[in-house]
């Protein structure tokens, strides 16, 4: 079963990964600093810092997979890979960047028009332009294709009127890249494009949605007859749906997939110390197998994304089995330490907990719900 | 090179498959399996014995992750053989300066075994336990401390005590008290000093090689499988439980991959990364996904998967053998917790990452 398999990368796509991750290791160190403690890495890939990722950018290590003619550096996936794992690890605040070089990227250099390109990614990939994504709706979660967001033809361009759910970082993104109806609505996959919309835009209202913990990180953005011209238009029309998949299995498969809890992981081995009964050995070592393998699949994902392929049914796995182990890490530091939770203290193992178990229910549903994986991943065997 | 040994290993062991199943003793408490007949003669032919040996061991030079992908190929078609243990043996022997053997071959780390010298050679008393196929190994190879150091002993066949796994296959205690040539004793090659790993290594393609042909029988079986007038495959409820499955499967593939990468790597002598945490790491999430899937996949077929006369339990009884074998879950997930431990929270991420991304051979 070919979708299952998760083939080693190509030997000419890795150069030297080592001196590469060692170089963003001492960046790191040196740019973080000791204050840079467990509660701020916590956050994950959550934490905002413009002026961070603009330093990734003077380092070259965003975009890096791009064509230098759009200010890429023409790096292999696994070179990106390398510095994505090694951010994540670190819990740097990569939030501000994150989507625009993981996804919205690569979907502009492959759909985007010679101008969009120009555009948009010397600017990402230098770690001055941020994006959100446009999918979900309040009536389309799950079910995608349902999107009801409007774009209508104009003399000038099209006219937007909807309202796009759960945009993460909309208030601090300069674009999104919007799935709209253009076509008609029985024509579930056909009828739908993607647009590149400049969040500026006149009409498009941002309004914030706090999570369980009381952070602003998603919010609803609204268009009334929003007037944008008509290279906004990204890709082909009636391919917003293709254009989205694929899109996906950038999202889906990294190591922010299963990386979400690493603060907590490492606090809690800090906490049981060089020595481990048997059971926090156990526990550890469980752990670090999982990490292991899923890293090596997600590098597989990587390699497949990197060859052209379409590794989508990979990646879906991916996100699955590491939501998975995100989720269990709050419960098994649980059963091990005995330490209530405590949110608001500053760098102990009990408000790293606390940060943890209110994310810990996004990670099975940001990038899609697990149920909607599990049924991506059915369709993959033959089963609908 | 690889394509040609990949496929004719393909006919050979799918040749095998039905002949595997129905040397299934019925009692599972009953005996271990006899080989199916010139499924062994075949293997030898093929030269899979000696795939883990460089040409100038007298192997054919193949990589040890398509050596390994044999066993793991083997396992996919529910064929018993000693095939990953005489691999390893051979290579215990080619590491120690010595030939290859004929026949089947095994290892065990697990034994009781002294070695004395006496003027002929060596004395050899005590037992092993546990052995793959032991009865049916013409060669044992054995790490033994001795009062001039670590040796590696290639054995003879011994007495047998036999012994079977949930899948009937030999797991035999030998007994012995023999002299062994000067010449069957050397100085134990660092390998041997893995010997517990170097099973779970062979256990963790096993399951990888099982729970692919798992999968298959279990959606085909959904798809095919009509209640409430439509195959049960269409039913959500049981497409969430098969996608488990298949993440479980993927899973476990991709470690065994990885081990088997890593292993080759070591042997080759090309990294600095410890092979070893990648075998633990392999086992342990091969034998985790085994407990998982086997356990969707009879809650799927149902009743027809527990009878004796449907191939599943081929499949499953092997999950369940093979997981405890050569270290559980529970013992390697220690072995992995200390090693991690110890390196304290700083080390944690430089140690998941020494095995840095390589391509393929």
């Amino acid at each position: 079963m070919n979708m299952i398999a998760f083939p080693p990368v190509a030997a000419e796509a890795v150069a030297d990964p080592a001196a590469l991750r060692a170089e963003v290791r001492a960046f790191l160190a040196a740019e973080l600093g000791p204050d840079y403690g467990p509660t701020l890495r916590a956050r994950s890939w959550s934490g905002h810092d413009p002026a961070f990722s603009r330093k990734l950018g003077q380092q070259g290590w965003l975009g890096m997979t791009l064509p230098r003619a759009y200010g890429g550096h023409e790096r292999s996936a696994l070179d990106r890979y390398v510095v994505v794992e090694e951010l994540l690890a670190a819990g740097a605040p990569v939030a501000a960047h994150w989507i625009a070089d993981r996804q919205s990227a690569p979907l502009i250099l492959h759909n985007g028009t010679e101008a969009q390109r120009q555009l948009i990614l010397p600017k990402i990939a230098a770690g001055d332009c941020y994006f959100c994504i446009g999918m979900s709706e309040p009536d389309s979660g799950s079910d995608l294709a349902a999107a009801r967001t409007r774009a209508e033809r104009t003399e000038s361009g099209f006219r937007i009127n909807g309202t796009k759910l759960w945009t993460t970082y909309a208030h601090e993104a300069h674009y999104m890249i919007l799935l709209a109806r253009t076509g008609p609505a029985e024509d579930r996959h056909g009828g739908l494009s993607q647009f590149l919309i400049d969040l500026s835009t006149p009409g498009i209202t941002i309004s914030p949605i706090l999570d369980i913990a009381g952070d602003h990180h998603m919010n609803e953005v609204s268009f009334r007859d929003v007037e944008v011209p008509a290279d906004a238009l990204l890709g082909q029309e009636g391919e917003g749906w293709k254009q989205v998949m694929g899109e996906l299995a950038f999202e889906r498969s990294g190591p922010d997939r299963f990386l979400s809890s690493f603060a907590l992981i490492n606090a809690l081995i800090a906490q049981i110390g060089t020595g481990p009964d048997r059971l926090e050995a156990q526990v550890i070592g469980r752990i670090a197998a999982h990490l292991m393998v899923l890293r090596q699949m997600s590098i597989s994902v990587a390699g497949m994304l990197a060859r052209g392929e379409n590794p989508a049914q990979q990646a879906t796995i991916v996100k699955d089995l590491g939501a998975l182990l995100e989720q269990e890490i709050p419960e098994i530091a649980r059963a091990l330490t005995d330490t209530a939770p405590r949110p608001g203290e500053r760098d102990t193992f009990a408000a790293v907990l606390a940060q943890t178990i209110l994310a810990a229910p996004s990670f099975s549903l940001r990038g899609g719900t697990r149920q909607i994986l599990r049924g991506i991943i059915a369709r993959g065997l033959g089963l609908r | 090179m690889d394509r040609m040994i990949a496929d004719s290993a393909e006919r050979l062991f799918s040749a095998y498959r039905e002949h595997s199943f129905a040397a299934l003793p019925a009692q599972a408490g009953a005996d271990a399996a006899p080989l199916p007949a010139g499924l062994w003669a075949e293997i030898e032919e093929a030269g899979f014995p000696l795939a883990l040996l460089s040409e100038d061991e007298g192997g054919f030079g193949l990589p040890a992750e398509s050596a390994l992908a044999l066993v793991r190929m083997a396992a996919e078609h529910a064929v018993a053989a000693p095939l990953g243990e005489t691999m390893i043996a051979n290579l215990l022997l080619a590491r120690a300066g010595l030939d290859p053997v004929e026949g089947i071959a095994s290892f065990t780390a697990d034994h009781a075994l002294t070695l004395t010298p006496v003027a002929s050679g060596w004395q050899a008393t005590g037992r092993l336990h546990a052995v793959p196929y032991g009865r049916m190994a013409q060669t044992i190879v054995v790490r033994v401390k001795t009062a001039e150091g670590a040796k590696l002993a290639a054995l003879p066949a011994g007495t047998a005590l036999p012994a079977h796994n949930l899948v009937a296959e030999p797991q035999d205690t030998l007994v012995y008290d023999l002299t062994l040539p000067a010449e069957a004793v050397t100085d134990a090659p660092a390998l041997c000093e893995e010997m517990l790993l170097l099973g779970a290594l062979l256990r963790a393609q096993g399951v990888a090689g099982a729970l692919s042909a798992l999968l298959g029988l279990t959606v085909d079986y959904a798809n095919e499988r009509k209640q409430f007038g439509r195959p049960i495959g269409k039913f959500q409820a049981i497409q969430q439980e098969l996608a488990v499955l298949a993440g479980e499967t993927a899973a476990a593939g991709a470690g065994a991959e990885m081990a088997a990468r890593a292993f080759a790597d070591a042997l080759a002598g090309n990294t600095e990364a410890d092979w070893r945490l990648a075998v633990a790491a392999a086992k342990l999430r091969a034998g985790e996904a085994a407990g998982k899937s086997a356990a969707i996949a009879h809650q799927v077929i149902a009743a027809i998967g527990f009878s004796h006369e449907y191939p599943l339990h081929a499949l499953t009884r092997r999950l369940w053998a093979w997981r405890d074998e050569c270290g559980s879950e529970a013992h390697w997930a220690r072995w992995i917790g200390e090693t991690c431990c110890a390196r304290g929270a700083e080390g944690f991420w430089p140690l998941l990452t020494q095995p840095e991304i390589r391509g393929a051979a």
